[in-house]
C-alpha cells in the first residue's frame, strides 16, 4: 500500500508539469507592457528589444529548435559588417557586446576578402581597448588592424580556452590580486561565464572581498556599471550578485556556445518556460507582484487560505455525516423533508451574502472561525445528500435486519453497521470540495480583509503578475492530486475488500 | 406508455418541478423582456414624424451618449409608451449615487448613480445567459470527450481520465482568474469558455462511467454483432442512458455556474463593471454595508435562480432514475 501511494506520487509528477505546461501557455498570451503601442512609440528600437529580450519574449515558448549562441551571433554580425550597408553599425555594435567570446568564431580573419576584413577588424577596435592590450591603438588604425588582430591570435589564441580561462578565475578568487584580474580582462567576455559562475552571495568579509573583485571584472567587461562599492553592506552585496545572476540568465546566450550536451539543453532551456521554470527553482518561484519572493508570500498566506478551505470542509463533513444519518434513519417521515429543505437553503445561498451580512452582524472577524463556518455552511448540502442516499441504500440490506433481530437498536445498526458500509462515496465526494471551497474562501476574504491567497490572487490579476498565477495554480493542482491519492487510501482503509481492487486499478490505468 | 411519456408524466404532477419552472421562468421572462421593463426609451413611440418600436435596442449606440434631459427631449413629441423603469442598466441617472427607493426609482439607486431595479432585471440577462451557454459548452464537450474516454483504449484513455480528473479538481475561480490577467478587456465570452472548461470534466466523468457500465451490457453486445459501428452503438444505445445524470448535473451545473458568476463580479473579475451583474451589486453592498437593499434584493434574485435549479433538478434526478419512482410509489 506504501508503494502504492509512492507510485502514484510519483506519477503526479507529470501531471504538475503539464499543468504547468498549459497555465504557463495560457499565460503566456498576458499583454505585455512592451506591447503597448504608446510605450513602443516612445521608446527606440533598441531599448525596445532590450526590454523584450530581458523579459525573454525574443524567445519561443516552448522548443528552442534553433538557439542562437555566441558562435551564431558572432556570424552573423561579422558577416552584416563584412556586407557593409546599413545593418553595419547596429553589427559592430552588437560585435563590441559579444567581445572576447566572439573572438575564437571570427579570428583569424582569413575566410574574408581584405576589404571586409579590414572593415570586421576596425568593428574589434573598442574590444581591444577594453580588454586593455598593449599597442590597442593599431586595432583602431586601418592600415594596421588587421595584423594586429592576427598577431593576438597567433599570439594569445591559445589562451582562449574553457580550462585555463576557469582556472585564472580560481587564481583571481584565491588570491585576489590586480595582476590575476588584468589576466582576466585580456580574455574579455570569455572569460564572463567562469566568473558568474564563481560569484557566491557574499557571507562575510572574505567572501565580500571576493564578490568584489569578481563583480568588478565582470562590470568592465560587460560594460555595465553596478559593482560593490568598497562601503557597501553584505545585504548590497547580495542584492548586487543577484542582480548580475539575473543579467546573466537574460544574456547568457551572448557568451556560450551550445554544443553536444549544452545544445540539447538548450532547446529546452534557451526558451520561456525553460527560463521561467530556472528562474522559479532557483530564485524562490519568482517575484510576486507585492515584490516579496512568491515562495514567501506563499508560505505566509497559505496557511490563512487553507485554514479556511480545509477547516471550512470539516466542519461541513462533521455536520454533513451525522445530518444525513438522522435523516436515513427517519427517510419519509417529516423530519427526513425537514433535514432536506434546511439543506437546500444552504446550499442555495450565496456565500457573498451570507458573510456581507455576517460581517454586519458581528462586525469584522477577530479569528478565523467566523468565516470558516461561513464557507462550511454552503458545504453542507452535497455530502449530506449522499450520506442520506448510501445510507438508505444499506440499511434495506440484510445484515442490518439480521443485527436488528439479534437486538441492536435503530441506533446502533446506524453507527456500528451501516456508516461504516455507506461512508465510501461521501469520501469520494471529499475530493470534489476543496475547488468548491477555494471560490468561497476567495469572497470571504475579500469581505473579512483577510490576507490570504485570495487577496494576491486579486492583486496578481489586475497586476498581470505571472509567477503568482502560475505557482498557485500548480499548488492547487498539486493539493487535487494529493487529495485524489489519500482518497485512494481511504477507500482500501474504509473498505479492505477494495485493496485489490483499487491498487491494480490504479497502477493499470 | 413510453420511457419519455413516463418521464413526462412523472415530472409534470411534481410540485418541485411547478415551483422550480415558476421561478427559472419568472426569471427567465425577465431576462428575455429586460427591454420591456426599463430602458432608457420608451418601447413605442408615435408621433408626426414616423413610429419608432424599442429605439432602446435599435439605437442603443445613439441613446448612450445622451443625458438624461436630452433623452427627454427626444422622445417628448407624439406619444410615448414607457417601460415601468425609465432608465437603462449602465445609464448614470441625475438622481445621484446612493438615492433612496421613489417613483422613478422603484428601488433607488446603486453608488454609481445607476437604477438598482433596471441593473437587477439585467442581470438575471448576465447571469442566465452566461450560466446557460457555459453548461451548454460543458455539455457538449463532456459527452464528446467522456464518449472518447469511455471507448478508447491504451494510452489515449489513460491520458483522458487523468485529464479529466485534474481539471475536474481544479478550481474554477483560478481559471477564471488567469484568463482575466491574459485580457486585454474583460469579456463574457471569455468567462463563458472559462468555466465552461472546468463544467465538461464532470460531464465526462459521468458519460464515462456509463460507457464502461454499458459496454458490458448485453444490448450493446447485440448492437455490436449487428454490425454497428462504435458511434453509432454510442449514440443510439449508450448515450441515451447517460443522458438522464449529465442533464440533472447540468441544471445543478446552472446553479454552481450562476454561483460563481456572483462570486467572480463579487471579487471584481467579472463582466466589465459597466455591465449589470448581481455579483457586482452585492460587491457594492460589501464595500458600503449600511446600505441593506444593494444585499438583500440581489440575493433574493439569486436564491430564486439557484433554489429554481435545484428544486428542478431534484425531481429530475428522481425521475430519470427509476429505482427511487419505485421506491416512493408502491402501490
Amino acid at each position: 500500500m506504501l508503494r502504492h501511494a509512492l507510485r502514484r506520487l510519483l506519477w503526479t509528477l507529470p501531471t504538475l508539469v503539464g499543468v504547468s505546461l498549459l497555465t504557463f501557455f495560457v499565460l503566456s498570451f498576458v499583454p505585455d507592457p512592451t506591447d503597448d503601442p504608446l510605450l513602443a512609440s516612445s521608446l527606440s528600437g533598441a531599448e525596445l528589444a532590450r526590454l523584450r529580450r530581458e523579459r525573454f519574449l525574443d524567445l519561443p515558448r516552448f522548443i528552442n529548435l534553433e538557439p542562437r549562441d555566441v558562435r551564431l551571433r558572432a556570424l552573423a554580425a561579422a558577416q552584416a559588417i563584412a556586407a557593409g550597408g546599413d545593418g553595419a553599425a547596429a553589427a559592430a555594435e552588437e560585435l563590441r557586446r559579444l567581445g572576447g567570446a566572439a573572438l575564437p568564431h571570427i579570428l583569424p580573419l582569413d575566410a574574408l576578402a581584405p576589404e571586409p576584413r579590414t572593415r570586421v577588424a576596425l568593428a574589434l577596435a573598442p574590444v581591444a581597448a577594453r580588454m586593455g592590450l598593449p599597442r590597442a591603438e593599431e586595432a583602431a588604425d586601418p592600415a594596421h588592424a588587421v595584423a594586429f588582430w592576427t598577431r593576438f591570435w597567433d599570439d594569445r589564441g591559445i589562451e582562449f580556452r574553457s580550462a585555463s580561462v576557469r582556472s585564472a578565475v580560481r587564481r583571481l578568487v584565491r588570491y585576489g590580486s590586480a595582476s590575476r584580474a588584468s589576466e582576466l580582462l585580456e580574455l574579455d567576455t570569455f572569460a564572463l561565464q567562469p566568473v558568474i559562475a564563481a560569484l557566491q552571495p557574499p557571507r562575510d568579509a572574505a567572501t565580500l572581498d571576493q564578490a568584489r573583485a569578481l563583480v568588478e571584472v565582470a562590470a568592465h567587461i560587460a560594460e555595465i556599471d553596478d559593482r560593490i562599492a568598497p562601503g557597501d553592506d553584505l545585504a548590497e552585496a547580495r542584492a548586487c550578485v543577484t542582480r548580475w545572476k539575473s543579467f546573466w540568465n537574460v544574456y547568457r546566450s551572448d557568451f556560450e556556445v551550445f554544443s553536444g550536451p549544452a545544445r540539447l539543453a538548450a532547446t529546452v532551456l534557451e526558451t520561456r518556460y525553460g527560463k521561467w521554470a530556472l528562474g522559479a527553482v532557483t530564485h524562490r518561484l519568482g517575484v510576486a507582484a507585492t515584490g516579496e519572493p512568491v515562495l514567501d508570500e506563499l508560505a505566509r498566506r497559505a496557511p490563512v487560505t487553507l485554514t479556511l478551505v480545509f477547516g471550512a470542509i470539516a466542519l461541513a463533513y462533521a455536520v454533513a455525516v451525522p445530518l444525513g444519518a438522522l435523516s436515513a434513519a427517519s427517510r419519509g417521515r417529516r423530519s427526513d423533508s425537514a433535514i432536506a429543505a434546511a439543506v437546500l437553503v444552504l446550499a442555495v445561498l450565496p456565500t457573498a451574502v451570507v458573510a456581507v451580512a455576517a460581517a454586519l452582524l458581528a462586525g469584522g472577524a477577530r479569528s478565523l472561525l467566523l468565516p470558516t463556518c461561513l464557507i462550511a455552511l454552503s458545504l453542507i448540502a452535497a455530502p449530506t445528500r449522499q450520506q442520506r442516499a448510501a445510507l438508505v441504500a444499506v440499511l434495506t440490506q440484510d445484515f442490518i435486519r439480521a443485527a436488528r433481530a439479534r437486538g441492536a437498536g435503530t441506533a446502533r445498526a446506524i453507527t456500528v453497521h451501516g456508516l461504516r458500509n455507506a461512508v465510501l462515496p461521501v469520501v469520494t465526494l471529499a475530493v470534489l470540495e476543496p475547488p468548491m471551497a477555494l471560490g468561497g474562501a476567495f469572497v470571504v476574504e475579500r469581505v473579512f480583509e483577510l490576507h490570504g491567497l485570495g487577496e494576491l490572487t486579486l492583486l496578481a490579476v489586475q497586476a498581470r503578475d505571472v509567477s503568482w498565477l502560475m505557482a498557485i495554480s500548480i499548488g492547487a493542482a498539486g493539493i487535487a492530486a494529493l487529495g485524489v491519492i489519500a482518497t485512494d487510501l481511504a477507500y482500501v482503509l474504509v473498505d479492505p475488500r477494495l485493496g485489490p481492487a483499487v491498487l491494480s486499478r490504479r497502477s493499470g490505468a | 406508455m413510453t420511457h419519455a411519456a413516463a418521464f413526462l408524466r412523472r415530472m409534470v404532477g411534481s410540485t418541485r418541478v411547478a415551483a422550480g419552472t415558476v421561478l427559472l421562468g419568472v426569471l427567465a421572462l425577465l431576462a428575455i423582456f429586460a427591454e420591456l421593463l426599463a430602458a432608457p426609451a420608451p418601447i413605442a413611440r408615435f408621433g408626426s414624424d414616423g413610429t419608432e418600436i424599442l429605439p432602446a435596442v435599435t439605437e442603443a449606440a445613439e441613446l448612450e451618449s445622451l443625458t438624461e434631459a436630452e433623452l427627454r427631449v427626444r422622445f417628448e413629441v407624439g406619444v410615448a409608451l414607457w417601460p415601468p423603469i425609465r432608465y437603462g442598466p449602465e445609464q448614470r441617472t441625475d438622481a445621484g449615487p446612493n438615492a433612496s427607493p421613489s417613483l422613478d426609482h422603484p428601488l433607488g439607486t446603486d453608488f454609481e448613480s445607476r437604477d438598482l431595479a433596471a441593473r437587477l432585471i439585467y442581470g438575471a440577462r448576465t447571469a442566465l445567459g452566461l450560466s446557460l451557454s457555459a453548461v451548454l459548452v460543458g455539455m457538449f464537450l463532456g459527452v464528446v470527450l467522456g464518449g472518447l474516454a469511455g471507448t478508447l483504449r491504451g494510452a489515449w484513455n489513460d491520458g483522458l481520465v487523468r485529464l479529466v480528473e485534474t481539471v475536474d479538481t481544479f478550481p474554477a475561480i483560478l481559471v477564471v482568474a488567469i484568463v482575466r490577467a491574459i485580457e486585454r478587456e474583460p469579456s463574457a465570452l471569455s468567462l463563458v469558455l472559462a468555466v465552461a472548461f472546468v463544467r465538461w470534466a464532470e460531464i465526462a466523468r459521468l458519460v464515462r462511467a456509463e460507457v464502461l457500465r454499458a459496454s458490458s451490457e448485453e444490448y450493446v453486445m447485440a448492437a455490436r454483432a449487428l454490425g454497428s459501428t462504435r458511434l453509432r452503438v454510442f449514440y443510439r444505445h449508450i448515450l441515451p442512458n447517460a443522458l438522464g445524470p449529465t442533464i440533472v448535473s447540468s441544471v445543478l451545473g446552472v446553479a454552481s455556474v450562476v454561483l460563481l458568476e456572483a462570486a467572480i463580479s463579487f471579487l471584481g473579475m467579472g463582466a466589465p463593471t459597466r455591465v449589470a451583474s448581481w455579483g457586482e451589486t452585492l460587491g457594492q453592498a460589501a464595500r458600503h454595508p449600511s446600505e441593506i437593499r444593494l444585499l438583500v434584493f440581489p440575493g433574493l434574485l439569486l436564491l430564486a435562480t439557484v433554489g429554481g435549479s435545484y428544486l428542478i433538478a431534484d425531481a429530475l434526478r428522481d425521475a430519470v432514475d427509476a429505482r427511487t419512482v419505485r421506491a416512493r410509489m408502491p402501490r
